[in-house]
């Protein structure tokens, strides 16, 4: 797949002069950074075995929450009430999933709806705006033309990649994805490792709700009802099966990057914004059967 | 012989302790009582046989020393002390390992991984998570697989990839590598063939002969006549017979095992 992602961003770039151009490959870091941040928690949570669907939910509620507890007490305490929303939501999944022992789909679509409700109703559906300026001071910072988005995004990746990869909590992630009952005969606690797993999940999520807020300068509670299933297919779109057990943050961001690079081609060669999702469903379709196909040869 | 040093300094100690005693173990799974009133005891350096059809409540038995999961009723001591298993990990830190009828490794994960699974090196804290110190451990595990005579590839290949009598040799390494008095093996030449069988029993004398005890649950009589000092025989959730094999002949085992005798 990043051989396909590769090749189709060169010959973008030769046949497109504005594709090249330095603003737009910015541009498309910046527009990959909100559902990547996410994407990067959702690859924890499929390696586990799992998955998240209340991602985008959470996401809204928490740059909901920031955005209005930023009106009373400033930005800062906002942002903090916003990513605790996210990883209080993950928490109560983990805990649903590990403890109860519900299966993801059903805890997370759960969550999901109650999340989604409680937000609805307190806001009447309605953003909330306007907020105090800091928010799209935030948002339009930038060091060089790499937004405070795009660097959240960038640190995200390499965060979660060095836990994967060094921490013990890592290599626990993928043996209770790989074998849940003889991960715990060795001693593993694996109701901590799936409730931190889905902790982290939320809290992503918790990161891009906020990331919203400062990018659009409003708390929008219909935002993100695309988010859960668009992470969710980049990480298989990246090369690692819903199966559980393998997979790197490497998925993630290969994954959203293609999403994205097809998104902003669709853009540039203005095809209309009614037709954009029906292309996006056939790009995901294609490049989830093209890894389905591999595996089964593999096999 | 090494092994008759150690028994005869076991001896000397007049009665010995053992170093595992069930006493009065039942499991009820609702309805069906998977294990009665079971009495059994293991010494040190002994291998102990376990026999009995299928669904006799043998890997019932099994699962509750190890600390997979809890009796519904009766006490286990280790050389002498009343201990309660709540998790493997009690199990383990009173001595005892086990290698599961199902191996319970992680297939996706590679040899030195599944070697070191919930006990890992960790070569510092960084906040709360634990950095992997993976080069200490790939040292260790290339010594214990050499130790333990298991060949694999290298420790660093997907367990997923190996054949039935390697992976056996990674749960059995995993189980040994500990210092433990006691390993339980459920079945650990089911899936094998001849030469893996043979070199699993190789395994098995060679922890005896490091003074190790191993509980060991077999359907091949020929392995059992050949390995263990001592055979129980299990019969619908019961033991029916506690044998010395010396003394004992196939016949009899099988007479146990069948309910023509007990
Ligand atoms: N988790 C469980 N829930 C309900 N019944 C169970 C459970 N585990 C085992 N049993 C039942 O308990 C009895 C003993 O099973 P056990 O697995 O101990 O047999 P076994 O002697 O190991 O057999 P085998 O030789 O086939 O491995 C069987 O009747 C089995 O169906
Ligand atoms: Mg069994």
């Amino acid at each position: 797949m990043l051989v396909m992602l590769v090749l189709s961003v060169l010959a973008l770039a030769i046949a497109n002069p504005s594709f090249r151009n330095p603003a737009n490959l910015l541009n498309i870091i910046q527009q990959a950074s909100m559902v990547g941040v996410i994407a990067c928690g959702m690859q924890l949570m499929i390696i586990s075995g799992g998955f998240d669907l209340s991602v985008g939910a959470t996401a809204a509620a928490s740059g909901c929450l920031a955005a209005y507890v930023s009106l009373q007490m400033g930005i800062a305490p906002g942002m903090v009430a916003g990513l605790a929303v996210g990883l209080g939501v993950g928490v109560i999944n983990g805990s649903l999933i590990a403890k109860v022992g519900m299966n993801p789909f059903v805890a997370t679509f759960g969550s999901q709806a109650v999340v989604t409700g409680v937000l609805y109703a307190l806001t009447n559906a309605r953003p909330i705006a306007p907020l105090p300026r800091e928010w799209r001071e935030l948002g339009f910072f930038n060091i060089g033309g790499l937004t405070f988005s795009s660097m959240v995004f960038i640190v995200v990746v390499v965060g979660l990649h060095l836990v994967l990869r060094y921490t013990r909590f890592g290599q626990h992630i993928y043996a209770v994805g790989s074998n849940k009952v003889g991960t715990s005969r060795a001693g593993v606690k694996v109701d901590r490792v799936i409730i931190a797993t889905y902790a982290i999940g939320g809290l992503t999520a918790g990161i891009a709700g906020v990331m919203l807020t400062s990018i659009t300068g409003v708390g929008s509670p219909q935002a993100g009802t695309t988010w859960a299933l668009l992470s969710i297919a980049a990480v298989v779109i990246g090369g690692t099966p819903l199966t559980g057990g393998v997979g790197g943050i490497s998925s993630a961001v290969v994954g959203i990057f293609a999403l994205t690079v097809l998104n902003n081609a669709m853009t540039l060669y203005s095809i209309s914004a009614f037709w954009q999702p029906a292309f996006m469903g056939l790009g995901v379709l294609f490049a989830v059967g093209y890894e389905a196909s591999r595996q089964k040869r593999k096999a | 012989m090494h092994q008759v040093s150690v028994a005869s300094l076991d001896h000397s100690k007049t009665v010995t302790t053992p170093i595992l005693e069930a006493i009065g173990l039942s499991k009820h799974y609702g309805g069906i009582h998977a294990l009665s009133d079971a009495d059994l005891h293991i010494n040190p350096g002994e291998v102990v046989g376990i026999m009995g059809d299928n669904g006799a409540g043998k890997s019932t038995l099994v699962k509750i020393l190890s600390g997979a999961q809890p009796a519904t009723a009766g006490q286990i001591r280790i050389s002498g002390a009343p201990q309660t298993f709540k998790t493997p990990t009690d199990a383990r830190s009173a001595g005892i390992e086990t290698v599961y009828q199902d191996l319970s490794l992680a297939e996706h994960l590679d040899v030195l991984s599944n070697l070191f699974l919930g006990r890992e090196e960790v070569l510092f804290k960084f906040g709360g998570l634990s950095i992997l110190n993976r080069r200490k451990m790939a040292i260790r595990a290339k010594e214990l697989l050499g130790e333990i005579g298991v060949n694999v590839p290298g420790v660093n290949d997907v367990v997923g990839g190996l054949s039935g009598g390697q992976r056996q040799g990674v749960a059995i390494a995993r189980a040994a590598g500990w210092g433990s008095q006691l390993i339980i093996m459920d079945e650990p030449t089911a899936a094998l063939g001849l030469q893996e069988t043979q070199h699993v029993h190789d395994i098995i004398l060679g922890l005896k002969a490091r003074g190790v005890a191993v509980l060991l649950v077999s359907h091949n009589m020929q392995q059992v006549l050949q390995l263990t000092d001592r055979v129980y025989v299990f019969r619908r959730g019961k033991i029916v017979c506690n044998l010395e094999t010396a003394n004992s002949s196939a016949d009899e085992i099988i007479s146990y095992i069948t309910g023509a005798k007990g």
